[in-house]
């Protein structure tokens, strides 16, 4: 907790009115002080600091003082280094019956007519005498809005193949901070989502035909979910972007709706406690946003991650990609070193991980990936060891003895262990798990190569007559 | 028999519960479900340890050793020899990783 230096804020707010109706811009900075003032209380109570807000109404004879914010004697401006300007108000000119301009202030390159919440909060920071080092000071710059839609382009669709290929992964990205789909306004709901184009296309294109602001949080292009894993999608980065794109001051509705899979990386006290925004976890898909948003209540089927054969047939590209390199080296090395028998055997078993298991996964046998890589490593090597057969081309029926027990003892153990390392692609495996398995087969598999290098070694050495 | 995945580091407190749904909210397994007085552990062999439930747990109730389960960066730590506990999957990384493109599938696009 930051321990301001004076234990007492006197916030003194002067603003036109006539009557009870006061002008939009005094309006709103009227909203955003009791905001700011609401969340100072929650913040610097426990440490002891009393804080009071007096509103004062000024007649049209003071109106250039409207809009004036002083804390503990300071003016607004004061504190934060800011400029005041006079822009044209035809609120207050209707208020008053004639052409009236009010005080606006300029912070850096921004002009802001109404004073915003956080910057309220920054100088009431300062006005306590706390460091201006400190973060929750330091993030009190508003950054740009930018404007989405629910439409998904071809160039879109381009990225989305790219990104499952593996080509330049780390360009698959989006701006953090705050985005208006639609037209959205102060209550409009608003939700998080990842910088990741997948996920912010994902969440954007499943809320066509509503208006919502989307906070896109800086998980450095990665998606939600691993996002969370890794802490990216996480509370203080969900605080941090809360604060920095001034959010407070932009939506009325103190609540963020986060994609269910960031609740690894989000605590929803955490953020409430932080920031004031209320945590509501949404579907675990965001095409059952929709649905989901009728009632606000996710069915359990909403809740629940599954992972049918599409979402496992999207893997391969990038699986194939990534092992190009070592298939192509190891391929063309058992070609040349021993038989292209073999290297037609070792890209088969290669193929057999990297594409038909992730599209087999739930019909194999058992529950361990190194057993299910086993066994359909053992599947695709019959046709070769059938084509072998006594009658075929390994010669003699020791020979194809040899054959068939090396063959089925080193290829399927390349697709078992292809197997094992499918398990992080998956949405259901624990560390617990995989760290078991890992210690189960490792020697097995590497037993089984060594023993079936043995075997086919010694198939040689009869083959060629040296025993 | 040949299925690893029936141990779980999860524990749960049911006497602390103050039932308040959020781990059945955040569980993507239904390990946990709602229940009269307290939350229900209905399916923990189900738990893969993401730790969702004991992050979001405002009493904490529960307790999970969470990571990440993959068997390739598992090992690709222990052959760098670091330690399989603290084993990082490869996002973002230089050398990218299984997950990024791939694993944000429909199941982790939101």
């Amino acid at each position: 907790m930051i321990t301001p230096r004076y234990k007492r804020l006197e916030i003194e707010w002067k603003h036109f009115a006539v009557g009870d109706a006061t002008c939009e811009r005094c309006g709103k900075t009227g909203n955003a002080l009791r905001d700011a003032v609401e969340e100072l209380r929650h913040e610097f109570t426990p440490a002891g600091v009393k804080i009071n807000l007096t509103e004062t109404i000024l007649n049209k004879t003071r109106i250039s003082e409207s809009n004036e914010i002083r804390m503990n004697g300071t003016l607004l401006e004061d504190l934060l280094a800011a400029g005041v300007i006079s822009t044209d108000c035809p609120s207050c000119g209707t208020l008053a019956g004639e052409s009236t301009c009010c005080r606006a202030i300029e912070i850096g390159d921004e002009q802001y007519e109404d004073v915003p919440a956080w910057a309220i909060k920054k100088a009431a920071y300062r006005a306590l005498g706390i460091d201006s080092s400190c973060p929750e000071v330091r993030s009190g710059t508003v950054q740009k809005i930018h404007n989405t839609d629910s439409i998904i382009t071809s160039a879109n669709r381009l990225d989305h193949f790219l990104a499952r290929w593996g080509w330049r992964r780390e360009k698959h990205w989006v701006e953090p901070g705050l985005y208006r789909l639609g037209n959205p306004a102060p209550e409009s709901p608003v939700f998080a989502s990842a910088n990741y184009t997948l996920s912010f296309d994902a969440l954007r294109s499943a809320l066509a035909g509503f208006d919502a602001w989307i906070l896109v949080l800086d998980t450095k292009g990665i998606n939600v979910w691993c996002a969370a894993g890794k802490g990216t999608f996480g509370t203080d980065e969900l605080v941090s972007r809360i604060e920095t794109t001034g959010l407070a001051s932009i939506v009325t509705d103190r609540k963020i709706i986060v994609p269910q899979l960031g609740a690894s990386g989000v605590s929803w006290s955490g953020v409430l406690r932080r920031s004031g925004f209320n945590v509501e976890y949404g579907p675990v898909r965001a095409s059952d946003l929709p649905a989901y948003l009728k009632e606000h209540t996710a069915t359990p089927e909403m809740r629940r991650v599954r992972f049918p054969l599409w979402d496992r047939i999207i893997l391969i590209p990038v699986e194939l990609v990534q092992a190009l390199p070592i298939t192509i080296i190891s391929v063309l090395a058992a070609g040349f070193l021993f038989k292209w028998i073999v290297a037609a055997q070792l890209l088969t078993a290669i193929l057999a991980g990297l594409a038909l298991f992730p599209a087999l996964l739930p019909v194999l046998p058992t529950k361990d990936f190194s057993t299910k890589g086993l066994i359909l490593g053992g599947i695709v090597m019959l046709p070769f060891i059938a084509a072998a057969g006594p009658a075929g081309a390994a010669g003699t029926s020791l020979n194809w003895g040899m054959y068939l027990i090396s063959s089925l003892l080193i290829f399927p153990t390349v697709t078992a262990y292809l197997a094992l390392n499918f398990t992080g692609c998956t949405p259901f495996t624990s560390r617990t798990g995989v760290r078991k398995e890992i210690f189960s087969y490792i020697r097995i598999l590497a037993v089984m190569v060594i023993a079936g290098l043995i075997i086919a070694g010694a198939g040689w050495l009869v083959q060629a007559g040296v025993v | 028999m040949f299925n690893s995945y029936t141990d779980t580091s999860l524990k749960y407190n049911a006497a602390r519960c103050i039932n308040c749904n959020m781990c059945s909210t955040v569980c993507p397994h239904g390990v946990f479900v709602s229940g009269k007085e307290a939350a229900i552990l209905a399916a923990p062999a189900s738990c893969m340890e993401c730790g969702a439930c004991a992050l979001n747990c405002p009493v904490q109730a529960i307790e999970v050793q969470s990571g990440e389960g993959c068997a390739h960066a598992m090992i690709s730590a222990a052959l760098r020899g670091k330690d399989m506990e603290t084993a990082e999957c490869g996002c973002g990384g230089p050398d990218g990783s299984c997950c990024q493109a791939p694993g944000s599938g429909i199941t982790r696009d939101e």
